[in-house]
């Protein structure tokens, strides 16, 4: 694939091409060979006149083959008399003659022995069909045999009759039936398919209007399939006029459309070229209005055809840009495709303008075959593309919409999971503000009321009051969704510690740490550890004999950490109060849930360590 | 010396006659009402503008809150101070964001109460952590959309909330972003403006979604 990639490589294979297909096209001996030992006859006579039922027929001697064109005549009718000598030894004797135009009628020894078609309405056309006779050996004498042919042709420059073989039909029988294949069969066969190829893509393009591609492929295979007809239909549907004028049109079309083609495929649009192909259509359909089939040729032949000249040249050049400028391998493909169809449709124009002979028969129609062949692969590549590139769509969108049923899933989860602690929060909260407003409005009350007396009695009454609304506030915090973290929660905490702080003349230095948003904190946790920090800080205030109690917060790898340092004397930890009621207190509510609590005592202080695990 | 005439709505008869008792030993305050619902307070708005109303939230006929959107609507020169009880950090900042310039906790001692009294009128703005944090909340998850909020928090303001809410003092916050007291309370004072302009803002979108202005 590289090599074939390889500029160098590409040139040389194009240069190849166009010699070829010149030699292929071009230079081929046009002399008549001899068949299997049977060499044709060169030498006919001819008469404008019928020497049927009419006697002394004014005959002339004539080399075949002979081409109207090349006489002034103006006869559309003219006889041909051959005189052979019967083949020996063979029961069965063919004629073959390779090329006539456009109608023979055939007679043998003054009999008529077989005709192409019919003359009337419309004069049978075969001029693309090698003929073929077959008869008995014994309907020859020894010698002189006399075998006429009436020719007749649609216009007085169009007969056309190319040298005769005559011998065994055994021996001839199978070149026969190689021509009939190379000009008929073979061009019928094609032209089905190219009818068939273009009601397909027909089909598809009516049902895919953006790929105009396809459309003008369609369209192109159409034309050319019509135009072919004119190779293999004998007995034509309209005129003459209208055949012509239709055979004309729809070559020049056809080149129309190629182009077309290639400019919407490399989608590299010429619209000055492109204005100029749509004119030159329209006037492809002045052809059915001109009234004389002799005119259409001559200008069909001329001006049409030399448009087509430039047109085809014009396609070279432009693919010839294409593939320079952008190194295009299809534009390189088009080109080795163009190159026959340019060199094959230089020949027809010369052979209709009678500058090459007419009996080479016309050649276009074969570089349908690499054209045909290049285009559908074009496009079968390109629908085969879609499809590829439609499946990775579709495989990219099954994989997004997998993805987004997983997310909404996990999302669907996540609301749910926020509802349940919505609710929960709704409800922790009515609780809270039931208590608060309940319970806690009845206390203050009482504190009030306590407050009014000064009684000593009271006093323990106050204190237990003022206990109890203390304890109150950390259940209440802690059934607030607000505080679910531990920093707002001990800084919630803090103006009650620095008020008992402020009574004993202790400072407060607070250090606490940003910790992570994402901390896993429920009330029972709250609770607790706020009580574990209200009895260290109690406890210090109490028997530590600090200046300062320092209040840290820390996080780890999953865990979150509280620190009451102060920096008094050891009071508070001689072996009996580690086991001390506030102490014991303490670890059973770190126990309960799942923190660790330490101790660190040294002479210059104690350090209360909390660490609540799986936090985060 | 000027004094302050005050009014008082509270429906608890022992906090009111506490909140009266408390005042009256206090020479800057004059006791100008006393009343306890909020029919009686627009009563009291409109007849007496005092300087500051002392307004309990929870009151027979509605929500104090009423009482401080009536200041802020008629465009009345009264200060509105809310009377908390504990743990009512929630309706406080309700009261906080339809315009309410601080709050007295009234369970706290009576020189706790005077001293929260005289912070507020000479300026000052009182935010607890539970406060600030809603604070941050509000401003970090709005109801409406990001580019509809007309005021939105600078990024030393959100610090400052950040520190308060984990119970940083507006001087330890100076400290720990080498900055003044008096700028600590001065952004404290605009955050508390800002509050009360997007909840102001807030409304009217809401009000106008359902209908209510043309």
């Amino acid at each position: 694939m590289r090599l074939m990639e390889n500029s160098a490589f590409q040139m040389t294979v194009l240069l190849m091409v166009i010699l070829l297909c010149s030699a292929a096209i071009f230079l081929p001996s046009r002399h008549y060979h001899a068949i299997n030992d049977i060499t044709p006859t060169t030498m006919a006579e001819v008469s404008n006149t019928s020497p049927i039922n009419v006697a002394g027929s004014s005959w002339q001697a004539v080399e075949l083959p002979t081409d109207w064109s090349h006489t002034a005549s103006n006869e559309k009718t003219r006889w041909y008399r051959i005189v052979f000598d019967a083949p020996g030894q063979s029961n069965t004797v063919g004629v073959y003659i390779p090329v006539i135009a456009h109608h023979a009628v055939y007679y043998l020894n003054g009999e008529w022995l077989a005709q192409t078609g019919d003359i009337e309405p419309r004069l049978e056309r075969h001029h693309n069909a090698p003929q073929w006779l077959e008869f008995a050996s014994s309907r020859l004498q020894p010698t002189d045999n006399e075998f006429l042919i009436e020719l007749r042709a649609n216009t007085a420059s169009q007969g056309l009759l190319s040298p005769v073989y005559i011998g065994q039909s055994s021996q001839l029988r199978g070149a026969y039936r190689f021509k009939q294949f190379i000009r008929e069969d073979w061009v019928q066969w094609c032209t089905l398919t190219m009818y068939l190829i273009a009601g397909v893509l027909a089909i598809f393009w009516v049902n895919r209007r953006k790929e105009t591609v396809y459309g003008v492929f369609a369209l192109a295979m159409f034309i050319w399939a019509t135009h072919n007809l004119n190779l293999f239909v004998h007995r034509i549907p309209v005129s003459h006029r209208l055949w012509e004028a239709m055979t004309m049109a729809t070559l020049g079309w056809t080149v129309v459309a190629i182009l077309f083609f290639d400019f919407r495929f490399l989608q590299k649009p010429s619209p000055r070229i492109e204005t100029f192909m749509l004119w030159y259509s329209a006037a492809g359909g002045l052809f059915f209005l001109i009234p004389s089939t002799e005119w259409i040729l001559a200008l069909g032949y001329t001006v049409w055809d030399g448009c087509l000249v430039f047109l085809g040249s014009y396609a070279l050049v432009y693919l010839m840009k294409a593939y320079h400028s952008e190194k295009s391998f299809d534009a390189w493909l088009m080109m080795l495709v163009g190159v026959p169809i340019l060199l094959t449709g230089l020949h027809d124009i010369l052979l209709v303008n009678s500058l090459w002979p007419r009996t080479d028969g016309l050649f276009i129609q074969y570089s349908v075959i690499p054209t045909g062949l290049l285009f559908g692969w074009f496009l079968i590549r390109r629908f085969v593309q879609s499809l590829n590139v439609a499946e990775q769509h579709a495989d990219i969108l099954t994989e997004k919409i997998e993805e987004a049923q997983v997310q909404l899933t996990e999302q669907f989860a996540h609301i749910k999971d926020m509802e349940l602690k919505n609710l929960l929060s709704a409800e922790r909260e009515r609780i809270m503000r039931d208590m608060h407003d309940g319970i806690g409005g009845q206390l203050l009350a009482l504190q009030s009321n306590l407050n009014q007396k000064s009684d000593a009695w009271v006093d323990p009454l106050k204190a237990q009051v003022k206990n109890t609304l203390i304890d109150f506030r950390l259940v209440i915090d802690s059934l607030d969704p607000l505080l679910n973290d531990i920093p707002t929660l001990l800084g919630q905490m803090r103006p009650r510690l620095q008020s008992l702080l402020d009574m004993n003349g202790i400072a407060l230095k607070w250090d606490i740490e940003e910790l992570p948003d994402d901390q896993n904190i429920g009330p029972a946790t709250a609770l607790q550890l706020m009580r574990i920090v209200q009895e260290a800080v109690t406890n210090a205030v109490k028997h530590a004999h600090t200046p300062w109690i320092r209040l840290r917060t820390y996080s780890t790898t999953n865990s979150l950490h509280i620190e009451i340092e102060d920096a008094g004397k050891n009071d508070h930890v001689p072996q009996v109060t580690l086991t001390g009621r506030g102490i014991e207190n303490m670890r059973h509510r770190a126990e309960s849930i799942g923190a660790e609590l330490h101790f660190d005592h040294s002479d210059s202080g104690t350090r209360v360590h909390l660490k609540i695990n799986d936090a985060l | 010396m000027s004094t302050y005439r005050i009014a008082i709505v509270e429906d608890d008869p022992d906090t009111r006659r506490r909140l009266v008792e408390l005042l009256q030993t206090q020479a800057a305050y004059t006791i100008t009402d006393r009343c306890e619902s909020v029919t009686t307070g627009i009563e009291v708005l409109e007849q007496q503008a005092p300087d500051v109303l002392l307004v309990d939230l929870g009151l027979p006929d509605g929500s104090g809150i009423e009482l401080i959107r009536y200041i802020r609507t008629h465009a009345l020169d009264t200060l509105a101070l809310v009377i908390s009880g504990f743990h009512d950090e929630h309706r406080v900042f309700e009261a906080l964001e339809a315009g309410a310039k601080g709050y007295i906790l009234k369970h706290e001692d009576d020189q706790d109460v005077i001293k929260s009294i005289q912070t507020i009128l000479d300026g000052g703005a009182p935010i607890s952590p539970a406060i600030a944090k809603l604070m941050l909340n509000r401003f970090q998850q709005p109801t409406l959309k990001p580019e509809a909020i007309p005021e939105k928090l600078t990024e030393r303001q959100i610090k400052i909330l950040k520190f308060l809410s984990q119970g940083f003092t507006a001087k330890e916050i100076s400290e720990k972003l080498s900055i003044s007291y008096y700028t600590v309370t001065t952004h404290i004072k605009n955050i508390y403006e800002k509050l009360q302009v997007n909840s102001r803002i807030e409304a009217l979108i809401e009000a106008k979604k359902i209908g209510y202005l043309s």
